[in-house]
């Protein structure tokens, strides 16, 4: 018992740390909150409904493809709204306003196209449930975990190993500095808005079996995605994925032990505990 | 004196236009768009001209729907009591919340004000016992004044009565030293703190400010539809106001105006895409952000510029001007 609500909690925890990662990234690079993080969670999840169910295209194609798409609307998102608001000087309240929008339209394109209704996606084993001791554990839950410790390990070596992951840290830690040593600031905003577009909809096709895709999802999840990367420390991936599983795990025991409603209130408490005790969040070094 | 005598003529055209018609649906709307120029002069005070983004607007509002409805259907209180109650409370709640929210800046501010307004949606929804869940209350009477009740044009000419008093009163706190020190709050803090205003002191201050208007805004709602429910009071609450704002004009008194009626009518023309409705707010929010930072009220006075140019070199008049700069 005690084990499937750990590891369900892990699982859900994998979920909010992608999203959270992946906001942690834009965060890092552009000091910008992209508040439609989840809608990327939710397109690459209906995305890869549209793959598997409507084009039928064999799982790994159709997960390749959602990627790329929602890679692709990632970095739109840059050249339609971020880009031209960066050079105008425009504040970073205009900024948010202009993410919220975006957040609204896709959440609403997603209603008219796919419809209100939950839609079900198959997972990546056959099996459902298998059992291990006592307590039964959802096959997809070790996809969602293994998914998000590949992409995080991918993550890891880009940004530590290769000369343009270290340009990418390296212009989000001094934008100035970087542009005079030669890089490419605005193309490592790019780079980090299709990193963070790819890695939430690689979260969006892994959660999808266990909690339906609707149009809702992308907002429910985004939202802990932010507490995740608050608690853990705006601009932080590393905290980013321990805020996540902290959340998850303690979203997992209140909801068995009090009741799933209380569970969610808690999670923005501690998010508003964290915001005013430490609003840099666990990890975080940033002033705010 | 073009101004003088616009202004007069609109506020004739909204005393006496109920008078000629008879679909209930128009002074239900216009009520409703009374309720929205609350709202949004409150958070245009807020986020216009101090520069604190908030998505906890909602919760105020709820704060002041709740509060009058459970007192009245509980306690059996009348609407002139449990009003001015909803409205302390609503301060108290405000200055509580915001001494420690408002230390927070830009995106945290956001997110914090974001999880507020989560916190009381699930709070509506799951508090039972006090909030009846997501039935609602149920049971609220239309407020009577001198036994007659304030519902329909009575209730509309009440609403457009205290909106035009609110209204003034909001203008005429931005145009007093108040509103220099708020402005210089907005466009930089430690500057204004240097200059010897005490930024928290005045956050907060205009933070109660704005919830007291929710909170009033909220009470009418409450006796207009005599129901009350958590959906009223959730996220996309919040999100219309700040959509208001932003498409009016920010720091603008008349923008607040503009973006309520605009934004409130809108759905009616498109009423046929009643499915398409959010997605064209978030059209509009967006292209106005990009393209039109000032709003309605700012593309309108640069046009009024533009004209004036191309007129070229004709004499403004003094008041005229004047006017002109205060309006922006």
């Amino acid at each position: 018992m005690i084990l499937q609500i750990i590891i369900s909690g892990i699982t859900m925890g994998c979920i909010y740390a992608m999203v959270g990662f992946g906001f942690a990234l834009v965060f890092n690079s552009s000091q910008i909150m992209n508040f439609a993080q989840g809608e990327f969670l939710m397109l690459g999840a209906m995305m890869h409904y549209t793959g598997t169910v409507v084009l039928k295209l064999p799982f790994i194609v159709s997960l390749f493809l959602s990627l790329v798409t929602i890679a692709l609307v990632a970095v739109l998102i840059e050249a339609l709204a971020i880009n031209p608001l960066r050079k105008k000087g425009a504040s970073i309240v205009m900024m948010v306003c202009s993410f919220i929008s975006f957040s609204i339209i896709f959440k609403n394109l997603a209603e008219v196209i796919w419809g209100k209704y939950p839609l079900v996606i198959q997972g990546f084993f056959s099996q459902e449930i298998f059992n291990l001791g006592n307590s039964s554990i959802q096959s997809q839950s070790v996809a969602v975990i293994g998914a998000a410790v590949v992409s995080m390990f991918l993550l890891w070596y880009f940004f530590s190993k290769t000369m343009f992951g270290m340009a990418l840290v390296a212009s989000a830690f001094n934008p100035k500095m970087a542009h005079l040593c030669g890089v490419n600031v605005r193309g490592m905003i790019i780079t980090s808005f299709i990193l963070s577009g790819a890695s939430s909809a690689l979260a969006g096709v892994v959660v999808g079996p266990i909690s339906f895709v609707s149009s809702f999802i992308g907002f429910d999840l985004g939202i802990k995605g932010f507490c995740a990367a608050a608690i853990g420390g705006m601009g932080s991936p590393v905290g980013a994925i321990i805020g996540g599983l902290l959340l998850g795990l303690l979203e997992a025991v209140l909801g068995v032990y009090i009741s799933t409603a209380y569970s969610t209130i808690m999670a923005f408490i501690i998010l508003l505990v964290v915001l005013y005790v430490r609003p840099q969040g666990i990890l975080g070094v940033s002033s705010r | 004196m073009l101004k003088k005598l616009s202004i007069a003529a609109l506020v004739v055209f909204l005393g006496i236009w109920p008078m000629f018609t008879t679909n209930p649906y128009y002074v239900h709307t216009a009520v409703m768009i009374g309720i929205m120029v609350i709202l949004a002069v409150g958070l245009n005070l807020l986020f216009g001209y101090t520069g604190q983004i908030s998505l906890a607007h909602a919760t105020f509002y709820a704060i002041g729907a709740y509060a009058t409805s459970l007192l009245e259907v509980h306690a059996g209180l009348s609407f002139w009591v449990t009003t001015p109650i909803a409205i302390i409370f609503a301060v108290i709640v405000a200055i509580f919340i915001g001494i420690p929210t408002l230390k927070l800046k830009d995106h945290y501010l956001a997110l914090a004000t974001l999880a507020l307004c989560l916190v009381t949606t699930l709070f509506l929804l799951n508090a039972k016992w006090l909030t009846n869940g997501a039935e609602g209350v149920m049971g609220i009477q239309a407020p009577t004044i001198f036994g007659y009740p304030l519902q329909g044009v009575a209730l509309y000419y009440f609403v457009a009565l205290f909106t035009l008093i609110i209204f003034i009163m909001i203008r005429n706190l931005v145009n007093s030293r108040v509103g220099i020190a708020l402005e210089t709050i907005r466009e930089n803090e430690e500057a204004a703190e240097s200059l010897g205003v005490n930024v928290l002191y005045y956050k907060v201050m205009v933070f109660a400010i704005s919830g007291a208007l929710a909170a009033f805004a909220g009470s009418i709602y409450a006796h207009l539809t005599l129901f009350v429910s958590p959906e009223s009071f959730a996220l996309p609450l919040s999100i219309e106001v700040l959509v208001i704002i932003v498409v009016g004009g920010l720091a603008s008194m008349a923008g607040s105006v503009v973006g309520a009626v605009v934004i409130t009518l809108l759905p009616e023309f498109l009423y046929e895409f009643e499915e398409y409705r959010l997605l064209v707010y978030g059209v509009i929010l967006l292209l106005v952000v990009i393209f039109a930072p000032k709003g309605i009220v700012g593309l309108f006075s640069s046009f009024v510029g533009f004209v004036r140019g191309k007129l070229g070199g004709e004499k403004v008049s003094e008041p005229e001007e004047a006017a002109e700069r205060e309006q922006v």
